[in-house]
């Protein structure tokens, strides 16, 4: 069942250039499928949720995005030009977020920033008052020179997330970026994004929190067996389905197993 | 400097590359930590000043001895010297292939680097190029902080003969000839490193470094107890003019050193010419093999799915373990003990380190039976019998000392809340020792002999000897054993590394040696073979019983007390 995008039939036909466009996109990985033709976009201001369940091709989706893995077939555009044509300018725009916190254990949250600033050629002065910034913002001051290793998997997000954002990028790419952060965090990283597309930025947000997701993200595309199944507004979604939130929705829609007796079937499996 | 004349974009790169060299040279220091929560600073400068150590202490004692020559021909000075010299060099090249094999891993950027850096816009060609400089300034750090010291002892004794050669040209040559074919040895590793990604793919690649940390300690093992000796065959070699000779690595750079210092030898200008040349021509190819398929290699990294080392090994091993009689939480933790000795480097770093050893103190006993004319092929002779006693003993101890180093502290939540009893883990540790080191390497010396042509019967009999002593042996190292192999956090206290070594020279001795004797004269007779074995048997198990008695009222260990903590070199005789 394909929920055909009604939020992005009219766009497509608008001339809009300005916004990320994945283009029937594949990737494989030794023969075996793990995205097929993937077709999607995102325009600036808009934050577009990417859902599915594991295994289903949205971190290799968000990773051919930011350009760390090549399409086996198919284009992905920002502003109409291919990313692989010019990569590294592509890149100097993009923040990311990954979905493991992987970060030199060895360094410190302030040296780790500064290697990322100044890897995207950020002048040194208004680096360091950014990293200030963020750490104080973060309550990460007082952890500044502790190795990474020594952080709790919420603090290393947190750095990520300072990372992602210390050169202003005009897309972002979230992958699980809630994952570990406390409420407060969550919080504020929902209105750090909501903040962030209100100004124009173009977002696009995986998760499994689909609470979040329904509060954030205008649009969905939710991906399985590494296709999309729906791409629309997450109202119509609801519409759709005739269901009253995001996640009932999601369950209809890409949730093949009956779920609460796989819950009874896991619970019984030790006691017997 | 440089970047102050470079055009914009080209600039911006440099600036690139500058970050990621300081970040690579911290990289590279990482991956050759055992303990992935020590200081790299402090690591490196202690390893820095444990290499550089034997090389001052052999010039500075070589000081004296020069002081003495005074009134010697130039001709046999000339040879003393050369044989010197030839030391440094072979010393400076196996630290640098010591080094090569530390780092390994990180000699060119994997996929933990392109995880981190490959979302940012940095060409892979800069990422390569600067773990490229940052290993070979690594190198270059690591060889001068060799050649310095011993340069300025050479050269202070420089005076006491004019063969000797001249105070500033002994410095200079000193260091140019140690330091470059340091370079050289380092490059060519740094080469094979890249053409072996190239061709078989990063995880081949990487799995050389076990072998490449077994041959380095076992030649730096060898350096010192047996490489004296064919030292001045090679100086003689050098000095006859033997060109096919200067085809040896360290050969060109000995003939550069002593045409430097001013030595009349035929053809060295020959050999000095091709010291710079082979040193140009190594970094010449590893740059372009580095650069050019730089952005395959990160492409490559990140496609490839993460790899289970050892998985057909750890397999074998597993379906081993199932085999031995013993509870399921004895079956549990020997799984997990060989399984993380498997996959985890850093513990397979400090076993291959011990087993090195083994290989070179081994090699020794049987060398040493050639030159005193009792080495026998066809028979059992004591110096041949030692070579796999020696071996477990190394191993053994070897494996011991990495159960100590924990992989992963926060994960032994697992064993914590599970609590096995200290005899159970005990057991583990025990048949972990014979899983990994004693069935192995008994099986080994079985397949020996076969080739050998030994009698069936001998072949058995030995089997079972050196089966038996390596389970006495076993229990021995595990006599105070309280932790599951790999999850006890170390105290950070430090001991003298000194003192526990001179404590295992005599069993070393009683275990390998004197036991060799011992073992020679059991096979003579089927009764006294009988007789070697129960005796072994009832050490074993006494050993054994013993260790089960003093831990029946003790809890398995998560945080090491301070006597058992982690051996830390500290060198000072202050505390």
């Amino acid at each position: 069942m394909l929920l055909a995008a009604s939020s992005y039939d009219g766009r497509r036909d608008s001339g809009l250039t300005d916004m990320l466009t994945v283009d029937g996109v594949w990737k494989t990985f030794r023969g075996v499928a793990a995205v097929r033709a993937l077709t999607l976009q995102a325009e600036p201001g808009n934050v577009v949720g990417l859902l599915g369940p594991n295994g289903s091709g949205k971190s290799t989706t968000v990773r051919m995005i930011v350009g760390l893995l090549r399409p086996t077939r198919g284009c992905i555009r920002w502003r109409g030009t291919d990313i692989h044509q010019q990569l590294l300018a592509y890149q100097k725009i993009v923040g990311y977020i990954p979905e493991e916190p992987r970060l030199y254990a060895y360094l410190s949250a302030v040296e780790y920033l500064e290697l990322v600033g100044g890897l995207r050629g950020i002048p040194r002065e208004t680096l360091a008052r950014r990293i200030d910034r963020y750490l104080e913002l973060f309550g990460l001051d007082t952890d500044r020179h502790a190795p990474l290793s020594a952080f709790s998997k919420g603090m290393r997000q947190k750095v990520l997330v300072a990372a992602a954002l210390i050169h202003d990028p005009e897309l972002i790419v979230l992958d699980e970026p809630d994952s570990g952060l406390d409420v407060a965090a969550t919080l504020a990283l929902r209105s750090l994004i909501a903040t962030l597309a209100e100004r124009g930025r173009t977002i696009l947000y995986s998760s499994h929190v689909l609470d979040a997701v329904e509060r954030v993200c205008r649009d969905v595309i939710i991906l399985r067996h590494g296709s999309a199944i729906a791409s629309t507004s997450v109202t119509r979604l609801r519409e759709l389905t005739e269901t009253a939130t995001l996640e009932e929705a999601f369950t209809t829609v890409a949730v093949d197993e009956d779920v609460a007796a796989l819950g009874r079937e896991l619970a019984d499996v030790s006691s017997r | 400097m440089i970047r102050r004349h470079l055009p914009a974009p080209l600039g911006d790169e440099f600036d690139q590359f500058h970050l990621l060299c300081r970040g690579s040279v911290r990289r590279l220091l990482s991956a050759a930590l055992l303990a992935r929560d020590t200081d790299a600073a402090l690591v490196a400068t202690w390893a820095l000043v444990l290499v550089a150590t034997p090389a001052a202490m052999y010039a500075f004692h070589q000081l004296i001895d020069y002081s003495a020559l005074g009134f010697q021909k130039a001709s046999i000075v000339e040879h003393a010297i050369q044989v010197d010299r030839m030391f440094f060099l072979l010393y400076g090249m196996v630290v640098a292939a010591l080094l090569a094999a530390a780092t390994w891993e990180a000699l060119l950027p994997d996929r933990a680097d392109q995880e981190i850096v490959g979302s940012l816009p940095v060409r892979p060609r800069t990422v390569a190029a600067a773990r490229l400089v940052a290993s070979l300034w690594l190198a270059a750090i690591a060889s001068a902080a060799i050649s310095v010291p011993a340069a300025v002892f050479l050269a202070v004794a420089a005076p006491s003969h004019p063969a000797l050669g001249y105070f500033p040209v002994v410095l200079v040559a000193h260091l140019i000839a140690t330091m470059g074919a340091s370079l050289f040895t380092f490059t060519l590793l740094l080469m094979a490193r890249a053409v072996l990604a190239l061709c078989f793919g990063a995880h081949a690649s990487e799995r050389l470094a076990t072998a490449l940390q077994v041959l380095t300690i076992a030649a730096l093992a060898e350096l010192f107890f047996f490489i004296p000796g064919v030292i001045p065959v090679l100086v003689d070699r050098l000095a006859a003019g033997d060109r096919f000779a200067l085809l040896m690595p360290s050969m060109p750079y000995a003939a550069l050193y002593s045409w430097m210092v001013g030595v009349s030898y035929p053809s060295l200008g020959f050999g000095a010419a091709m010291a710079p040349l082979a040193l140009l021509l190594a970094l010449t190819i590893t740059i372009p093999l580095y650069l050019c398929p730089a952005r395959r290699f990160a492409w490559r990294s990140l496609e490839m799915q993460p790899h289970q080392h050892a998985a057909v090994v750890s397999n074998v091993a597993r379906l081993a373990v199932v085999a031995l009689p013993a509870s399921s939480a004895v079956r549990a933790v020997t799984t997990f003990t060989v399984t993380t000795l498997l996959r985890s480097r850093r513990h397979r770093l400090v076993v291959t380190a011990y087993f090195g050893l083994g290989l070179a103190v081994g090699t020794l006993s049987v060398l040493a039976g050639g030159m005193r004319g009792t080495l026998a092929f066809d028979r059992p002779e004591t110096s041949l019998l030692a070579l796999p006693l020696v071996i477990i003993f190394f191993l053994t101890l070897g494996l011991r000392t990495a159960f100590a180093i924990p992989s992963d502290v926060e994960a032994n939540w697992v064993f914590r809340l599970s609590q096995p009893l200290v005899g159970s883990t005990g057991d583990a540790a025990a048949m972990s020792l014979l899983v990994l080191c004693v069935v192995p390497v008994t099986g080994l010396v079985v397949g020996s002999v076969l080739l050998l042509q030994w009698p069936t019967h001998d072949v058995l009999v030995l089997a079972v000897f050196d089966l038996a002593c390596g389970c006495a042996l076993t229990e021995w190292v595990l006599r105070d054993w309280r932790a599951v192999p790999f999850t006890c956090a170390p105290s950070g206290d430090v001991e003298s590394l000194k003192s526990r070594w001179l404590g295992r020279i005599v069993p070393l001795l009683l275990f390998a040696f004197v036991n060799a004797a011992v073992q020679k004269a059991a096979l003579r007779s089927d009764r006294a073979a009988a007789a070697y074995v129960v005796l072994a048997v009832i050490v074993w198990s006494a050993a054994r019983a013993q260790r089960r008695w003093a831990s029946r009222t003790l809890s398995v260990q998560f945080e090491a007390s301070p006597s058992d903590s982690l051996s830390t070199l500290d060198l000072s005789e202050a505390r």
